[in-house]
């Protein structure tokens, strides 16, 4: 998918609460959302400057047919 | 915000299973990665097939807060200035950007390192005679606080090791602060420096 939907989708998801964090059995300290260390609001500030150079996707390394999106901006993952 | 309750069904990728499976939302008691502590009964989404907690949704967020907050432990102690600076100087020299997130982690490895070594022990015990005579020297040094929060497991191994060196707490942190001066402060080339380097990026990724 292209970055300006990715975008979008993100954005959407943040804002209506839609998203889940994955698990592998325990709470991952440094997923800074699920810990609350940012919120949807200011990581939406993030993602809203970011623009298709901060932008990767490719496929998930152990799950064919999942694609997986990345955005780096101002040192967040 | 979307609301999950118990019984809800959605998908998630499953690292045990290794594909996309169905979940059932329920109360789950959740560890924390790092040890910290457990997320007791939050909302979570489990795989069908193994069982595994796949899926945090946000409006678990807030109880994790409040979990990780219960579990850590604050670690407190009034020291005269030199102390706190000898280990800001420390931390400062494995990593200039890592700040005062060092200073626990400094005083937690070295509280690590001692437990597993009865002659460190005997050195931190040294350290306290040899400080209690400095300490004359500098009366006119001001006292400051160093306060941090500390993991119930690295709480758990401070406490030992007042037990096993018979210092009390502030005397204990002092003399590890003396440890940490004369093995990475003072040596010109510090034998711990590439071992501390790399604790140091972990903590920072
Ligand atoms: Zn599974």
């Amino acid at each position: 998918m292209a970055f300006k939907g990715v975008r979008y989708r993100v954005i959407k998801a943040l804002k209506e609460g839609t998203y889940q964090h994955s698990a592998r059995g325990s709470i991952e300290d440094k997923n800074a959302l699920m810990t609350g260390d940012i919120s949807p609001k200011q990581l939406i500030k993030i993602i809203d400057r970011c623009n298709g150079k901060h932008h990767e996707s490719s496929e998930h390394h152990e799950f064919k047919g999942v694609e997986v999106h990345i955005l780096k901006r101002d040192g967040w993952y | 915000m979307k609301i999950w309750y118990a019984g809800d069904k959605s998908k998630a990728l499953c690292e045990n299973c290794r594909k996309v499976v169905a979940t059932t939302f329920d109360y789950h008691d959740v560890p924390f990665e790092s040890g910290i502590g457990v997320a007791k009964q939050i909302m979570a989404a489990t795989c069908d097939e193994c069982g595994t907690v796949v899926a945090i949704p946000p409006q678990s967020t807030p109880a994790i807060r409040v979990a990780r907050e219960i579990a850590s432990r604050p670690l407190e102690v009034m020291m005269a200035a030199p102390f706190l600076d000898t280990l800001d100087l420390a931390a400062y020299r494995i990593d200039p950007s890592a700040g005062v997130l060092l200073r626990k982690t400094l005083i937690a490895y070295f509280v690590h390192r001692s437990l597993s070594d009865d002659s460190l022990v005997e050195r931190l015990r040294t350290n306290a005679a040899v400080h209690r005579a400095k300490w004359k020297s500098w009366h006119d040094a001001p006292t400051k606080r160093l306060s941090m929060k500390v993991t119930p497991r690295v709480g758990d191994e401070f406490d030992e090791l007042i037990k096993k060196s018979a210092l009390n707490k502030t005397t204990l942190v002092k003399s590890i602060v003396m440890d940490i001066g004369s093995e990475i402060v003072e040596p010109e080339e510090p034998q711990m420096m590439p071992e501390l380097r790399r604790m140091a990026a972990a903590l920072a990724a």
